[in-house]
């Protein structure tokens, strides 16, 4: 059994250096296949980093009406740090917001006139709460709709944030199920050329095949080398790509936080790297392995 | 050992190749098969190894139906009824060594084994001198040698040669059957296909006669059967 694996490798590996072009067009197919693979792993990772980054910047405010007292405000405060995921709620007096908003408005002529006319603070006092996460802002809002407190609310700006967070959710997701649609057309797609390239190499390898069979070697011995030979074009071509990928993210790691700030590609890929290349290299296996089983059968049962 | 019964082969649309053909060969027999060209000799030959399916009849070798075996178990008979063919069926890219050590290297035989076989077999035919050289470049004496060799150093029980002097001179021929003779001797089966009628007469063996797919004769030595 042994001399028959032994055979069987080494009868597979002179059929990769014999069938040169072939090779080279599996190799090619595999190297294209695992770019893709990993474009969208890390496109995948890309939009969950930046819904990530955007939920962190969403913040939820609160905005009193104008006669509500300070004690009241600093209570609701004391009542919502203490309010499980919440990370942070800072109290801004109505002063501050003017002066905060006429900080920002003093390069537009127009507001800084208006604002300079005005005999009163127009602006409120308000609470902005930091959460660790957002799925915890729909409960404040459920918690303060029920509160006592919501008599003082004048109105929540989460609700409007939230609105365009859905949105880009929304389109990172038909994004994510586009990207999804196109690996599968060329995981498919490539199907086609690695089944089409060993039915090439197993018709310029018929005389072989014929000779097997007249003395005798099962449809096993005949498989064998196209499957060591196959195994070897993907797992070169996997490795090639995996190496111009690192080699490409290492160049441009600088680049990457110019966008998305916790977009850390080299990083996401070194924390996972094990889970993400067998993912990878397994999809290439697959299919690599299916087309070339079928075109096999469709010659052998010939 | 082999037997068959009522074999008939229809190629579409409606060619009978083989008619209604039954008979039986014991083992060790040396038989030949002749009929001139499209009689019908090859399809009975490659139906012999179930390389082709009959429409009708049964094939038995050791009592074994071959039609209902698998072609895991089609293999392993295959071993055991080898062939040789008129254009010899070899890997002209490969060495001689390497043509003659294919069947061990199926079975899972050790480089050290099959060296050994390779080199004794080699020896008996005269074509040790040859086995670094590429298949392709040998005359075609060699090249049968070779394909004999092939066949042999799987030690089968029968050899089925379809027209195997078809392409050689006389003088190659008449070595060739010398060492079929030989194989015969040491209890090899051989069923030989020919429309040579010299060869009929070197031989002196049971000869059956085909004429458009039906066996028209079965001649013994000293006797003569007329099917």
């Amino acid at each position: 059994m042994i001399n028959k694996i032994k055979k069987i490798l080494k009868s597979g590996y002179n059929l990769f250096w014999q069938e040169k072009i072939i090779s080279l067009i599996n190799l090619g197919t595999s190297m294209l296949v695992a770019f893709f693979i990993w474009f969208g792993f890390l496109s995948f990772y890309f939009f969950n980093q930046m819904i990530d980054y955007l939920e962190q910047r969403l913040d939820f405010s609160v905005y009193f009406k104008a006669n509500v007292s300070r004690e009241e405000i600093l209570k609701l405060q004391k009542i919502l740090q203490e309010f499980p995921g919440v990370m942070e709620v800072r109290y801004i007096p109505q002063e501050i917001a003017f002066k905060k908003f006429q900080e920002e408005a003093k390069y537009n002529p127009v507001i800084d006139k208006a604002l300079k006319e005005l005999q009163t603070n127009p602006l409120v006092d308000y609470l902005i709460i930091k959460a660790e996460n957002s799925e915890v802002y729909p409960k404040i809002a459920d918690y303060l709709d029920k509160s006592p407190y919501k008599v003082y609310i004048d109105y929540i700006t989460y609700f409007e944030n939230q609105k365009v967070i859905n949105r880009i959710i929304s389109i990172s997701n038909q994004i994510r199920l586009v990207i999804s649609a196109l690996i599968i057309g060329i995981m498919v797609f490539s199907s086609l050329i690695i089944f089409n390239t060993i039915l090439v190499s197993i018709y310029s390898q018929k005389e072989e095949i014929e000779v097997l069979r007249i003395i005798g070697a099962g449809n096993w011995f005949i498989r064998g080398p196209f499957l060591v030979y196959i195994f070897i074009s993907s797992f070169l071509g996997y490795l090639l790509a995996l190496g111009i990928l690192i080699l490409f993210l290492i160049r441009t790691e600088n680049f990457w936080p110019n966008i998305v700030s916790n977009f850390q590609p080299s990083a996401f890929i070194s924390k996972n790297f094990l889970i993400l290349n067998s993912i990878a290299f397994g999809l290439i296996l697959i299919i690599n392995f299916v087309s070339a089983f079928l075109s096999m059968e469709k010659y052998l049962q010939k | 050992m082999i037997a068959l019964k009522n074999i008939t082969k229809v190629y579409p649309p409606n060619i009978v190749a083989l008619d209604n053909i039954s008979f039986e060969i014991n083992a060790g027999e040396f038989v030949l098969i002749i009929g001139k060209s499209g009689a019908g000799k090859t399809t009975l030959l490659k139906i012999l190894r179930r390389e082709e399916e009959p429409t009708r009849g049964q094939i038995y070798f050791k009592n074994k139906n071959l039609l209902e075996l698998s072609k895991r178990r089609l293999g392993e008979i295959r071993k055991k009824i080898a062939a040789i063919h008129q254009d010899f069926k070899l890997l002209n890219k490969k060495t001689v060594f390497e043509n003659i050590a294919l069947p061990l290297e199926i079975l899972g035989k050790s480089t050290k084994e099959i060296k050994e076989s390779v080199y004794q077999l080699a020896e008996k035919l005269k074509i040790k001198t040859k086995l670094n050289q590429l298949a392709g470049t040998l005359s075609g004496g060699e090249k049968q040698k070779v394909c004999l060799a092939r066949c042999l150093i799987a030690k089968p029980e029968v050899i089925v040669a379809d027209e195997p002097t078809g392409n050689l001179d006389p003088l190659a021929t008449f070595e060739f059957l010398e060492i079929l003779k030989e194989v015969n001797k040491e209890g090899v089966g051989i069923i030989l296909a020919t429309h040579n009628r010299e060869i009929v007469e070197n031989l002196k063996t049971r000869t059956l006669t085909l004429n458009d797919g039906r066996l028209i004769r079965d001649e013994k030595i000293g006797k003569y059967t007329l099917v």
